[in-house]
């Protein structure tokens, strides 16, 4: 690497960095968590006993688990530490225009939302632990879609959500959906009837905002037989030098013949723990896709997960990690198979950086009875530099003999003769690098809103350039 | 007495009158084997399992006489005068008989104990720092604390032994503990070959459980090479704990192959730790299980020198209700620079009730490397069988070809002529035998 390229890449970019004053949040709990924090949380929200005692059990079971042992370095996280419950403003804004300035310009910084308005068929904006924004457009609520944030959902749906909610992650799955189902609040609650195809995807933007802000967001989403829809859930946020923790819980149900994607790029900033559950059911003929971008947080550890329950379903996810200096992306997927004729397909990219760790984890299960079942994983991870670290640790367990079975892996560097031919070509070596960087994750892109892949080609740029905090 | 205890110990240091250095690693080892648990990486901890283990009953003490072998047995363990022979015959040593060649270049190939009596100033600093510490595994602590058995094998530099040294081992009576210790040395540029054998008598019927501990230790010099192969086909009560790990010195090569066929349960953990720049290793695995067989098969490849190569080739064939787990990994370290490194762990399932895992892990912590990884669980396409049958075969004979030639793709690994065929040959027999 030449002088000027190195110069480059240890430029100072934490001016780009996002920051906001927290002072005008109306409502904060109190740090660290206990049953009285619990309880208030659930009583701030005005919500029905059953859920109250969900979350106290959740608690329960949490203090009860001990911290995983596997995967990334969980020791720094003191949970003493950290507000489980902050309310920015007083009520949810009707239109843009209503979304406070400071929040407003923040996404103006991130040059997302007025060129997309048109593109947006609903926006749900997380700002903090409160949805502060929301529209949906009309044609949606006629054809009986229902798209709220999660607590507006408990409210006016309240069958469909207790028949749903906890039954794909219950809170006693592990630590992290545990602390969750205690603490949740804010997230997406979206329901698709019947035959019913939503053309545009539905979106999300989630920021974390204040030093030691938990952010634990509870998405559930129903998609009814023959339905489809693609949901997408972005993230960014500001830098602050102390750790915070994201701990979000997606539950996907896909019932027969239903289709969704859930489209994620996550973004966070250096200093937060991005610990998250993300599982799907799919029943008969369904099918699920996780597309998965993880880029920034100090430590992510999130492993989408799809159940293939009845028969034909089929699952596909795609995960591209990226960790830069101080990064460690603890990332895969999970297929597991518990019906005939089921099909997977995990396609994983990892580029570590500076010292960045990127991590697959990845589970492959065909239970005893689930015959024909075909899957095949692939994991490639790219190290830009002698420093940086990349592992694999795919677990595959198969309990039938007439599953079809493939995974390949492979670990390599980009090939001075690659970047000498297209600086040949004119191109400057960070263009250079950055372009096969670009081909390397195209497999990612490609499945991308065409606004969001000139977006992620844009972030994945400036990381490369040394990277946005 | 039965069952495995401190006294039990203490018991084999006085039987066998061993100096105090020893004994004292005995204990240590004993200590240690109770206060650790049985899987320490977090990795595998859901996919370890020894229920079906049972040490209460074992008598681990070796037996004062060897007993009589087993007529069916002689044709396998049918000596040659040329390669040198190590047999054990359940717990006690029947005889060494090393090959006129080697007292010719002074190479040492005997039991462990007469090691550690005539050659310790050799043996005593392999113990004193062992290539695998008893701390790394439980079954290694219990290994070193009742290690009654095994070769030594010490080849001075620039030595070429011609002719394979082997070491049988028979199981003949029922409930038996077998703990072995074998320490390979190969001097610079010294070349050989150690073959390890199994045998049961033929108690297939019979449930009580015997103990095969295995642990090998082997430490090659710069420009050594070795050639090493495990075949064992013990009855199916026999459990199996098997540790092996080489320490590679510069540019040299080791060649290992393991074949387990028999046994109620193989736990068996291979490693190749590349320190030297330049060092080659490459492990095959074949693997036939049948019956309610159980195989747990860890490799490890670890590449601290530069431009280290390896290649590890698992590949299982599983009938019936029996269960192969293949744990891969593949590390490098940041000193691992030019490195490139293989896993392949492909499984073919015979039966519905079969099953087979497969963890192939990397760990790569530098970028200047090559370094790639498959694996396949699959069952056999009907679509061959069919065509094999146009051509004329039965069913049957068609199934056998396919299985055969999902083998021969790790056979073709192996290095030698006669290993291979030999393999080849107990693969066969099981499949017969199987039907």
């Amino acid at each position: 690497m030449t002088t000027e390229t190195k110069e480059l890449l240890n430029f100072d970019y934490s001016k780009y960095d996002f920051k906001d004053s927290t002072d005008n949040y109306t409502y904060k709990s109190e740090k660290g968590l206990s049953s009285q924090v619990v309880q208030d949380i659930s009583r701030m929200k005005n919500e029905p006993e059953w859920m109250t005692r969900f979350r106290l059990k959740a608690l329960e079971h949490f203090d009860s688990r001990p911290m995983p042992n596997w995967g990334g370095d969980l020791s720094e996280i003191d949970f003493n530490n950290i507000y489980y419950y902050m309310k920015p403003t007083d009520r949810n804004s009707q239109s843009w225009e209503d979304v406070p300035e400071s929040i407003r310009k923040t996404f103006d910084r991130l040059g997302i939302p007025e060129a997309e308005q048109k593109f947006l068929s609903g926006v749900g904006a997380q700002y903090e632990s409160e949805v502060v924004y929301h529209s949906l457009l009309k044609d949606l609520e006629d054809k009986g879609v229902v798209f709220l944030d999660t607590d507006s959902g408990l409210r006016k749906y309240p069958d469909i959500f207790k028949k749903y909610f906890g039954t794909v992650i219950p809170p006693n799955d592990n630590k992290f959906a545990a602390l969750n189902s205690a603490v949740w609040s804010g997230g997406s609650f979206v329901y698709v009837p019947p035959g019913v195809h939503v053309e545009m995807p539905l979106q999300a933007y989630f920021r974390i905002n204040a030093a030691n802000m938990g952010q634990f967001e509870r998405t559930l989403i129903i998609v009814d037989e023959g339905a489809s829809v693609h949901y997408i859930e972005g993230c960014t946020a500001p830098v602050y030098s102390k750790q915070s923790i994201h701990s979000a819980v997606v539950e996907i149900i896909a019932k027969k013949s239903a289709k969704v994607r859930y489209t994620t790029i996550q973004n966070w900033s250096k200093d937060v723990y991005n610990l998250v559950t993300k599982r799907a059911y799919a029943y008969e003929d369904a099918a699920v896709e996780w597309i998965d971008a993880n880029i920034g947080s100090k430590l992510t550890m999130k492993y989408p997960s799809v159940y293939l329950l009845g028969p034909r379903s089929r699952a596909e996810v795609i995960s591209v990690a990226y960790a830069g200096r101080g990064r460690h992306q603890d990332a895969g997927a999970k297929a597991v198979h518990m019906a005939p004729h089921t099909y997977s397909r995990i396609t994983s990219k990892s580029v570590s950086k500076d010292g960045g760790r990127t991590s697959y984890r990845g589970l492959l299960h065909v239970a005893k009875g689930a015959h024909h079942v075909t899957s095949h994983v692939r994991c490639d991870a790219l190290l830009l530099d002698e420093e940086s670290r990349t592992d694999t640790y795919p677990y595959v367990e198969i309990n039938d003999d007439t599953a079809t079975i493939s995974h390949e892996a492979t670990v390599g560097k980009i090939g001075e003769d690659q970047i000498f031919y297209l600086m040949s070509r004119g191109l400057s070596e960070v263009e250079a690098y950055n372009m096969i960087v670009m081909g390397f994750i195209e497999p990612f892109t490609k499945e991308l809103p065409m606004t969001y892949a000139v977006e992620m080609n844009r972030l994945m740029a400036l990381e490369m350039s040394g990277g946005v905090g | 007495m039965a069952g495995v205890s401190r006294e039990t110990v203490k018991e084999l240091i006085k039987l066998r009158s061993e100096p105090d250095w020893l004994a004292e690693i005995r204990l240590k080892a004993w200590e240690t084997f109770e206060k650790t648990p049985l899987e320490q990486s977090s990795m595998y901890v859901r996919h370890t399992d020894l229920r079906s283990v049972d040490l209460k009953t074992l008598e681990a003490l070796p037996s004062p006489r060897s007993s009589n072998l087993p007529a069916e047995l002689e044709t396998y363990i049918k000596e040659s005068s040329e390669s040198s022979l190590h047999l054990q015959v359940d717990s006690s040593l029947a005889k060494v008989s090393p090959a006129a060649e080697l007292a010719r270049k002074k190479v040492i190939f005997t039991d462990i104990s007469t090691a550690i009596k005539q050659h310790r100033d050799l043996i005593e600093p392999y113990f004193r720092n062992r290539a695998i510490k008893a701390e790394e595994d439980k079954l290694v602590a219990l290994n070193t604390a009742l290690f009654a058995n095994g070769v030594f094998l010490y080849v001075p530099n620039d030595v070429h032994l011609e002719a394979p040294t082997r070491s049988v081992k028979v199981l003949n009576k029922l409930g038996v503990g077998m703990f072995n210790l074998s320490i390979i040395v190969m001097g610079n540029g010294s070349k050989a070959t150690f073959v390890e054998e199994g045998y049961s008598g033929d108690h297939q019927t019979n449930k009580i459980q015997s103990l095969q501990s295995n642990v090998l230790e082997i430490h090659l010099g710069e420009g050594a090479e070795l050639n090493t192969a495990d075949i064992q086909s013990f009855s199916n009560n026999v459990v199996i704990f098997t540790n092996r790990r080489a320490l590679s010195g510069r540019d040299s090569n080791l060649n290992w192959v393991a074949c387990p066929l028999g046994g109620q349960f193989t736990r068996a953990n291979t490693s190749a730790i590349l320190d030297g720049p330049g060092a080659n290793a490459q492990q095959v695995e074949v693997v036939f299980g049948s019956g309610e067989q159980q195989f747990d098969l860890a490799s490890t490849l670890s590449h601290i020198g530069q431009h280290t190569t390896g290649d590890i080739y698992s590949t299982g064939v599983f009938k019936d209700k029996s269960k192969g787990m293949f744990k891969g990994m593949i590390k490098i370290g940041k000193t691992g620079i030019g490195s490139n490194s293989f896993l392949s762990e492909h499984s073919l399932l015979l039966n519905p009730q079969a099953r087979a895992d497969a963890i192939p892990a990397l760990e790569i912590e530098t970028n200047d490397v090559k370094c790639s990884h498959s694996a396949s669980v699959a069952q056999i396409d009907e679509e061959q069988i069919f065509y094999l049958m146009t051509r004329g075969l039965d069913e049957q004979t068609a199934r056998s070809v396919i299985v055969k030639g999902f083998f021969e793709s790790a056979l073709r690994k192996v290095q030698l002529p006669d290993l291979k065929e030999r393999v080849a040959g107990f693969l066969d027999e099981k499949w017969e035998r199987g039907r």
